[in-house]
């Protein structure tokens, strides 16, 4: 029997955005100039067409993540996939997502991503609420989540993630269990729900920080947490990571490989690789990063960080542990040569006696474990 | 080649540039090369450095040619100036027959230079006045000489203006270091009597240490004999610093070097023994060193519990290079096992752990620090009780007397006032208040010890914007009513928390103490019970309530080498953390207990 290769996944990143929200402090830049993204475009495909010799494994996943990769021309998008497939070998299955952004994205372009090979939506709704997406610094308001969802059904999508946020400052219980059940309306197979997260420098905290705003204490923020989780259960969904839960055969493949320590393949400004060994990134500014390209100096990727086996490992139970089923002890023996009852013992047998961690054919975390993961998961870090 | 000796001291208050002129005074004789220089170099220790204090005194020899043409060897032994370390001052001023008295043109003198100087004045040194710092804008030379003579009987006449930092007036005070201080005396022709003014271990020559020739001479490969203890042993090295070792065949009364004689045990080279000749002994050692008595305890345990031996070891070498510091084992229920030690004051304490940690390599905790008292026990019996948590119970007590100091405080007249509040809240007592000059006032206060361990003098600096200066001495006992706080954590109590305190501050230390805790203890998986009780009375609880929220919501490819560091972060945090039952403590949080009353 053939063995089946290790998933690796493809990450393309799109930095634009219309303006930056107020809650993030990631690398994007709040512009709208067609002529940058035909250039930036080209960038990409170049550098898809450079680097194939560093991953010559059958990709799984393409993941179009930003910044907001729906502000560019659907023909774009198209071409950019139409290079990955001619320059890297597609595995029997492909799972290809695209974020895109209620307030950019119009029923053609989704339809023109099908035809293009998207097949999986993830749409940042965040709230169905108008006060919410004006808090946040959201383009978009309740009517244009709403209609980007019934333009993802109407135009064939069968497979949606929607992201929401919660725990906003002043955002009551209902509130939240509202956008929960306006999102269960349109049953998309997977929902992200995250806890924002005040970032020191961001618009948002400053304003905490200057006392406008008072944010949720951590114990209302824990109840949202387990609310979501008991909301979205009773409606069929499996809870398979922190954050994160789909219908069956629902997850997503592309995010799996993180938690799994896979490969992947970072392309464009602030795209982060992995080898198996090695992390690096594609540095910004993004014209440092474009002429680098432009003037083929592959050398400008900054390494972040070379894994030796012991850290490798550790990192695989980090991430692993952050997956609702764990890690499987037979596979992670495999894998790795160690049993995991032996090399982390006291570790694992101090969080198995205060009930956060649960052993049997898998390690994993206890419900109750999920919101103070960080106790645990800090304790495992190399 | 005697008369062409000179040995001196430098006293000088904290910060009026005693270090500075140090450094003058090697580059100008030519001790060092430009190269060599670096700020402070006779404080060894980094924590010197960081602190810009001086803690431990180095020896130096240099050499100047006078303007009467001769080469002179002048042998300068820094001090520090910090009021816990004036026995270092006593120790290096016995070696000396001189010392330069180094005065702030803008501050004046301070009481702890006060005390330094009158204890110089009773080794009859010669003392050489010098007004630093003469270039800065608030100098004021005139006045300030006026102020020493006013105060020390020093001729005005005589005192030298200079300033260390511009190089300015050096030549001038080696010159009177030249004229004025009179060459050692002892004979080198009678027996051998050396005096050990400190030591050090080193791991490769053994003990190293510090001595003066009084009389006779002493070779490269001689028989000695450590008069208190009678054990001989054969001199492998000698020699001088100038200011790096310089080996040399023999040291001659009057001079000052090095001594290594393969000692391998610590305790065999006491400073302020006198070494002898083994074969042709002296019949009496030299005046010591007044014993000097820790007045501050504190417990120091070792984080990780194997490493107490390590720890056991590390302090048996410090205190061959500290002779104050005393220890004996003892264990805690809390802390698991370590050392009671003395010391002579906060800031040696902070110092000696922070030396222990660094130069041993050890993690340390110290428990609250506290005074030595004196209980009467209602059988009659006294005992002394220096670890609180051995504080017998109230039962049993009929008297308890704690420590007292004469504290002497000088400050400008316009802060009379608030200097004597401060002392009024310290539970002290008023004994007198005298004029030094119209503008200058020194108050004296009986203190209880207890009190001015920790923050007395901070609030002192802040009450007076850094005009006061203190100093003070242990003048007895009295007695006191005082009671033993405790802390419970979930209900069980924390034995290296205990402290004891005035009966009227309890409540309100109580409270304090357990908001602290609250504050310092982090959240953790169950709600932690913080309880403050005198005998089985709860005046004062707090709770820290448990752990909600540590989470990373998103953690994904681009930012998992982020997402990693932040809990490589949290994981070196709990590190520093001490389990106490199911409760995780934050190691300086022992010692932080006693910094309460500071924070009002």
């Amino acid at each position: 029997m053939r063995n089946k290769p290790d998933p690796m996944g493809i990450y393309i990143h799109i930095p634009f955005c219309l303006h930056k929200c107020y809650y993030c402090d990631f690398y994007s830049l709040p512009l709208i100039n067609p002529k940058l993204y035909e250039e930036y475009t080209r960038c990409l495909i170049l550098e898809l067409s450079r680097r194939t010799s560093e991953f010559p494994f059958p990709f799984t996943s393409i993941y179009f993540g930003g910044g907001t990769p729906s502000l560019m021309e659907f023909g774009q998008i198209a071409r950019i996939i139409e290079a990955i497939y001619k320059n890297y070998q597609p595995a029997s299955e492909v799972e290809v997502s695209i974020e895109v952004n209620p307030a950019t994205v119009t029923r053609q372009d989704l339809i023109e991503y099908r035809r293009a090979g998207i097949n999986r939506l993830s749409i940042g709704i965040q709230s169905f609420a108008d006060e919410e997406l004006k808090l946040l610094g959201r383009m978009h308001n309740a009517g244009q989540a709403i209609e980007c969802l019934e333009w993802a059904g109407q135009t064939g999508y069968d497979n949606i993630n929607v992201d929401l946020i919660y725990g906003l400052p002043g955002q009551s219980q209902d509130d939240w269990l509202s956008n929960l059940r306006k999102a269960a309306i349109y049953y998309p197979q997977h929902v992200s729900a995250y806890l924002l997260q005040l970032e020191p420098t961001t618009p948002l905290a400053l304003k905490i920080a200057a006392g406008e705003l008072t944010a949720l204490d951590d114990g209302t923020e824990s109840d949202f947490y387990y609310l979501t989780r008991d909301f979205l259960h009773n409606q069929g969904y499996q809870h398979y990571e922190i954050s994160n839960f789909a219908l069956a055969g629902y997850q997503c493949r592309h995010n799996l490989i993180y938690w799994n320590v896979g490969s992947y393949l970072g392309i464009g400004v602030g795209a982060v690789s992995f080898d198996g060994r090695q992390r690096s990134l594609n540095s910004p500014p993004l014209e440092a990063y474009m002429s680098s390209i432009f003037d083929e100096d592959l050398n400008r990727r900054s390494v972040l960080e070379i894994l030796d086996s012991g850290q490798k490992m550790a990192e695989a139970v980090v991430m692993g542990l952050r997956l609702t089923k764990g890690i499987n002890r037979d596979e992670f023996k495999r894998r790795f040569g160690v049993d995991l009852l032996v090399g982390y013992k006291r570790i694992i047998d101090n969080f198995q006696s205060q009930g956060l961690l649960k052993v049997d054919s898998n390690i994993y975390l206890t419900p109750r474990a999920y919101f103070i993961s960080n106790q645990v998961l800090s304790q495992f870090v190399s | 080649m005697q008369d062409r000796i000179r040995n001196f001291s430098i006293i000088a208050h904290i910060d009026h540039g005693k270090s500075t002129l140090a450094d003058r005074l090697l580059q100008i004789t030519g001790a060092l090369s430009a190269r060599e220089m670096r700020e402070q170099f006779l404080d060894k220790m980094d924590l010197e450095r960081e602190k810009g204090i001086t803690i431990k005194l180095q020896p130096v020899r240099l050499n100047y040619t006078a303007r009467d043409g001769q080469t002179y060897i002048l042998n300068l032994i820094d001090t520090p100036g910090h009021v816990d370390f004036s026995y270092e001052v006593s120790r290096s001023l016995a070696a000396c027959e001189g010392a330069l008295l180094v005065v702030d043109a803008s501050q004046g003198i301070e009481a702890q230079t006060l005390a330094n100087v009158y204890m110089a004045m009773d080794m009859n040194l010669e003392i050489i006045g010098v007004v630093n710092k003469i270039d800065l804008p608030g100098a004021e030379p005139e006045v300030v000489k006026q102020e020493m003579e006013d105060v020390l009987g020093l001729d005005k006449q005589e005192i030298i203006p200079i300033s260390a930092k511009l190089g300015i007036g050096i030549e001038e005070v080696l010159e009177a270091i030249v004229a004025r201080i009179p060459p050692p005396k002892g004979d080198p022709a009678e027996k051998l009597r050396a005096l050990i003014f400190d030591s050090y271990f080193d791991p490769y020559k053994g003990a190293i240490s510090y001595i003066r020739v009084d009389s006779g001479q002493l070779c490269k490969g001689d028989m000695i004999r450590m008069m208190s203890s009678g054990k001989d042993f054969e001199v492998t090295e000698l020699g001088v610093l100038s200011p790096f070792m310089t080996m040399v065949d023999c040291l001659k009364a009057g001079e000052v070097g090095y001594l290594a004689a393969a000692i391998k045990n610590v305790t065999d080279t006491k400073v302020g023994d006198t070494i002898t000749s083994a074969d042709n002994p002296a019949l009496s050692p030299l005046e010591g060193y007044q014993e000097v008595k820790p007045v501050v305890f504190c417990g120091l345990y070792p984080l990780e519990n194997n490493d107490f031996e390590r720890l056991r070891d590390a302090l048996e070498k410090l205190k061959l290079n500290d002779s104050s510091l005393v220890y004996e084992p003892e264990s805690s229920d809390a802390l698991g096992l370590g050392f009671r030690c003395g010391f002579l004051g906060l800031l040696h304490l902070e110092i000696v752990k922070e030396r222990l940690e660094r130069e041993y390599d050890l993690t340390l905790m110290a428990t609250a620090p506290s005074v030595v008292y004196r209980l009467v026990l209602t059988d009659g019996s006294e005992i002394s009780v220096r670890n609180p948590s051995r504080w017998p119970d109230p039962q049993r007590i009929e008297k308890v007397m704690e420590p007292y100091v004469k504290a002497s405080i000088m400050v400008p007249n316009d802060y009379v006032g608030t200097v004597m509040e401060l002392c009024q809240e310290k539970r002290g007592q008023f004994l007198n208040m005298e004029y030094l000059t119209p503008h200058r006032v020194v108050l004296s206060y009986s203190l209880p010890l207890a009190e001015i361990l920790v923050d007395f003098f901070d609030g002192l600096k802040s009450r007076t914007r850094g005009y006061a200066s203190l100093d003070y001495d242990l003048r007895g006992y009295e007695v006191s009513d005082l009671v033993k706080l405790d802390i419970m954590l979930n209900a069980e109590t924390v034995d290296a928390l205990s402290t004891i305190c005035h009966k009227d501050k309890a409540y309100y230390r109580a409270r304090a103490l357990a908001e602290k805790l609250r504050k310092i203890i982090p959240r953790q998986l169950y709600e932690v019970a913080i309880q403050a009780s005198i005998g089985n009375r709860v005046i004062a609880r707090e709770s820290v309530k448990a752990l909600r929220k540590d989470v990373l919501a998103k953690c994904y490819g681009g930012d998992i080498t982020r997402k990693k560091k932040l809990l490589e972060k949290q994981k070196e945090g709990k590190k520093r953390m001490k389990q106490i039952g199911k409760v995780e403590v934050p190691r300086d949080a022992f010692m932080s207990v006693m910094e309460i009353d500071s924070e009002k």
